[in-house]
């Protein structure tokens, strides 16, 4: 089947559309492989929820709609009774059959960000475990975090991060003899490629506590040497 | 006894990782030792925004095609992969529009690159077969 992608270069928004000149009913949806980072749709903009997941085809395809829809019961799916029927109607399905060019394609539902696809770094440790971080259907997650530095400089320029005012993480540790330090891509902590990925340096701040000894004589001492100086008498 | 707190700087850069680490994973050793710490912070981090957007990607649709088989509506669904990996090391970043341009190249299959097949069962991920095809001869063909 023919396949063709546009880019709006007025909304930043990519368009994808099939064609099939065909009495045949041919429908056509992409798909984002949630088992791995490779997928390229969610960067050029499109919803992952509005796109069928690998987990997905076989509920979704098989079980709701082809069952349905070949069957007498396809009235479920005409009424929108069927939940999985709903649900797949929220996903992105075109019949490529379809004359009119926007009712066959599939457009991105937000402006690509695959020009600056990073939009943050996370620099976790195993020194520190005392962040959290919202995970998918917002349940909190423990997480190693220490910094989260924000990519808001253009490509092919530098990001500088530099704290004023230090958050500290508690350590789980006292006496450090080695650590490790990680570099994730975003919100998703994923793995950044190694082989591509650039020098970076980073200054780390340990808080220290050193215990003090103090001798009663001692202090004695110099409090009277303070009093004689404090106090002349002659 | 009492205590007081210090702060100790520690300078950390990948450049100097020990041969066989990886960059997105280091460890730093401390061989003398910081005893009695109690907390840490970031101070500064620097990387270039040099990061490509193209390394380890793919595209992916699915077609279903409804058929009549004995008088009974059946359906064919396939699922249709294009691996990325195959771009030129000038490619491992690329904007938009030459995004699109590659993307499009792809799927007329102008670079003679494989787009893979792979028909799908009613088992969902049961794969029946993998085959890789010329979508681009097979539509030529059809039009012949």
């Amino acid at each position: 089947m023919p396949i063709t992608i546009t880019y709006d270069t007025e909304n930043f928004i990519f368009k994808i559309s099939g064609k099939q000149n065909s009495a045949t009913k041919h429908k056509f949806m992409i798909l984002y492989d949630d088992e791995s980072d490779e997928s390229l749709w969610p960067t050029m903009g499109y919803h992952n929820n509005k796109l069928i997941k690998k987990g997905e085809i076989s509920e979704f395809l098989f079980e709701a709609y082809q069952s349905l829809v070949n069957s007498p019961t396809a009235l479920d799916y005409n009424n929108g009774t069927n939940q999985l029927l709903k649900n797949i109607h929220a996903k992105d399905m075109r019949d490529v059959t379809e004359n009119t060019e926007k009712i066959r394609s599939i457009y991105a539902g937000h402006a690509s960000k695959h020009e600056n696809h990073l939009g943050k770094l996370n620099l976790c440790s195993d020194l520190a475990s005392d962040s959290f971080i919202m995970g998918d259907h917002g349940i909190l997650r423990k997480t190693d975090i220490l910094e989260s530095v924000v990519n808001n400089v253009p490509t092919f320029s530098y990001i500088h991060h530099s704290a004023d005012t230090l958050y500290f993480h508690n350590l789980n540790r006292s006496d450090i003899h080695r650590f490790d330090l990680r570099l994730y891509e975003g919100d998703d902590i994923k793995a950044l490629v190694d082989e591509v990925l650039p020098n970076w340096n980073a200054v780390l701040v340990f808080e220290q506590n050193l215990e003090i000894e103090y001798h009663k004589e001692e202090t004695s001492r110099m409090n009277e040497y303070a009093y004689t100086v404090g106090h002349p008498t002659r | 006894m009492s205590e007081t707190s210090i702060l100790k700087y520690v300078h950390v850069d990948s450049v100097n990782m020990r041969a066989g680490e990886s960059k997105s994973r280091i460890t730093v050793r401390v061989p003398q030792g910081l005893e009695g710490c109690s907390r840490i912070a970031l101070k500064s981090f620097s990387i270039p925004n040099t990061f490509p957007n193209m390394i380890n990607k793919k595209v992916e649709w699915i077609e279903m095609i409804q058929t009549v088989d004995n008088g009974t509506n059946t359906w064919k669904t396939a699922l249709f992969t294009i691996m990325l990996n195959d771009l030129d090391p000038n490619q491992q970043y690329l904007d938009n529009i030459n995004l699109q341009s590659v993307l499009q190249t792809k799927f007329n299959n102008e670079g003679q690159a494989f787009i893979r097949k792979t028909n799908i069962s009613a088992d969902g991920l049961a794969l029946l077969i993998t085959e890789n095809i010329l979508i681009a001869s097979e539509q030529r063909q059809k039009c012949q």
